[in-house]
């Protein structure tokens, strides 16, 4: 091995040392607490009791599945079907099959819509339309209607899951009225893009009551908006896509470089493909601004988001 | 504020600069490491009453070095983030000022800390940036104290060698 002489060594030494100085990114330690304190939140909501109606909802599914499990378990081939050939056929499986599979399929039913954040759930009633005006300064959405959620800002570049709180911070712009919009800013990004965007808790929300979305945004550059129903989703996440996920509704929105009020209806959105059915806002998964990678690099504010009413 | 958060906060700002410093030489990118500090300090949240005040700062040093070796082996990372941080690799384009001097300085040791094997760069990491003892590094790693003198001798010949060979490469190319 050829030993390194002196000014190797030294070389090396700087590179050291400079590595051993080496900072962290300004206020890292602030925005880790931030993201610290909004997973937190999302675990307490995550270990909240079910409202009352949902519980009285769970009581009924779970009375329903057992009536129905008493029915599939007792009921004899042939004996008292109305419906004669499709019951004898299954009576016939059933009686093939082994005593775990007869039960498995009314109980993952159950189980299913158990699960299914939507049951039970009240729509908005369309008449508190505000969304976030981002005034109060955190990073929840307005508590109307019944509606919770957390804004988060998701680049390629984070790991799946990370994605951190975002804040409002004060406009350029700002009046004693209106003093804090939201604000992303980033660079050349070659994927899928980045998206502000929140979900909707439980991850089921009905804004049938409402006809689109309105909001105040500034760029220049181009978003995408998005309320995503559930069915495009993957399950994993929350939602109950099982194929051709990610294909949520959007409608593209060319951004100036001063504030504008846009409006968006349900009926102007689009989802990628031929004849896709309209947007069902019954079942809103989350709401996302999207950015795509050839609109990067990206300067986009936000601010005012509402449902816009009939 | 409770008193847990208050401690929780004071353990971030001791130890946020250690933690991501670690990440960066471990092989993360700037933005795949200020991920990666919010997952570990994550981890520290959640067994924050476990984890005694004196044992903090080697139980973060452990988490980070498995968040990190996580991340570079997942395929979101390799598909993903190797593409993005462009500017921390060598580049043999002329520098303009000396702030990207500095910065092609770290992107050169990056290149050569990547040449070493995982282990080694792990103790030469703690015990040559982080200039951790030789026990506090036995303690994050698991290993006797032997074996990291042995590794770090290891490391540091090796990492001479690469850092020669990248240097000469780079005044070839000028």
């Amino acid at each position: 091995m050829k030993i390194p002489d002196d000014d190797e060594r030294q070389a090396l030494e700087r590179l050291l040392q400079a590595a051993r100085e080496e900072a962290p990114p300004p206020e890292l330690g602030e925005r880790v607490l931030e993201k610290l304190a909004y997973r937190a939140r999302l675990e307490r909501i995550a270990v909240l009791p079910p409202r009352r109606s949902y519980r009285a909802a769970a009581w009924s599914l779970a009375l329903l599945a057992a009536g129905v499990l008493l029915v599939v378990l007792t009921r004899k081939p042939g004996a008292d079907a109305p419906i004669a050939a499709e019951q004898a056929a299954s009576a016939r499986k059933a009686a093939a099959a082994p005593a775990g599979a007869i039960a498995s399929v009314p109980a993952q039913q159950s189980a299913r819509l158990a699960n299914d954040p939507c049951v039970g759930r009240a729509p908005g009633a369309g008449s508190q339309p505000l969304i976030d005006d981002f005034e109060d300064g955190d990073d929840e959405i307005s508590p109307l209607e019944g509606r919770a959620g957390f804004w988060r800002w998701a680049r390629e570049i984070d790991a799946p899951g990370t994605a951190p709180a975002l804040i409002p911070v004060p406009r350029p712009d700002a009046t004693r009225a209106n003093r804090l919009a939201q604000h992303v800013k980033g660079g050349q990004l070659l994927d899928w893009g980045a998206t502000v965007e929140f979900d909707f808790r439980p991850a089921c929300y009905d804004a049938s009551k409402y006809v689109g979305v309105s909001f105040q945004a500034r760029g220049p550059g181009r978003v995408y908006v998005a309320p995503r129903e559930r069915s495009v989703i993957p399950i994993a996440e929350g939602g109950s896509c099982e194929a051709d996920c990610y294909n949520p509704h959007v409608a593209k929105i060319e951004l100036e470089s001063v504030w504008r009020t846009y409006q968006v209806r349900w009926s102007e959105l689009r989802q990628r493909g031929i004849g896709k059915p309209a947007l069902d806002a019954r079942h809103l998964h989350s709401l996302a601004f999207l950015i795509r990678p050839e609109d990067t690099p990206y300067d986009v504010w936000l601010d005012d988001l509402r449902f816009l009413q009939r | 504020m409770p008193q847990t958060d208050l401690r929780l906060r004071a353990a971030v700002s001791n130890h946020v600069a250690l933690v991501w410093r670690v990440l960066r030489r471990t092989g993360l990118g700037p933005a795949d490491a200020e991920d990666a500090s919010q997952d570990v300090f994550w981890v520290l949240a959640q067994r924050f009453e476990d984890v005694p005040e004196r044992a903090q700062k080697s139980f973060l040093v452990s988490t980070a070095l498995r968040v990190a070796s996580d991340r570079k082996h997942s395929k979101w990372h390799r598909s993903v983030s190797a593409g993005l941080d462009v500017e921390a690799r060598v580049s043999d384009a002329p520098l303009p000022d000396e702030a990207l001097e500095i910065r092609r300085a770290g992107a050169l040791l990056d290149e050569a800390l990547a040449t070493l094997e995982e282990f080694e760069r792990s103790v030469f990491v703690l015990a040559e940036l982080e200039q951790m003892t030789r026990a506090e590094v036995a303690e994050v790693l698991g290993i006797p104290e032997g074996t990291v003198a042995s590794r770090l001798k290891r490391a540091r010949e090796s990492l001479e060698i690469a850092v020669r060979r990248l240097r000469s490469r780079s005044r070839a190319v000028r």
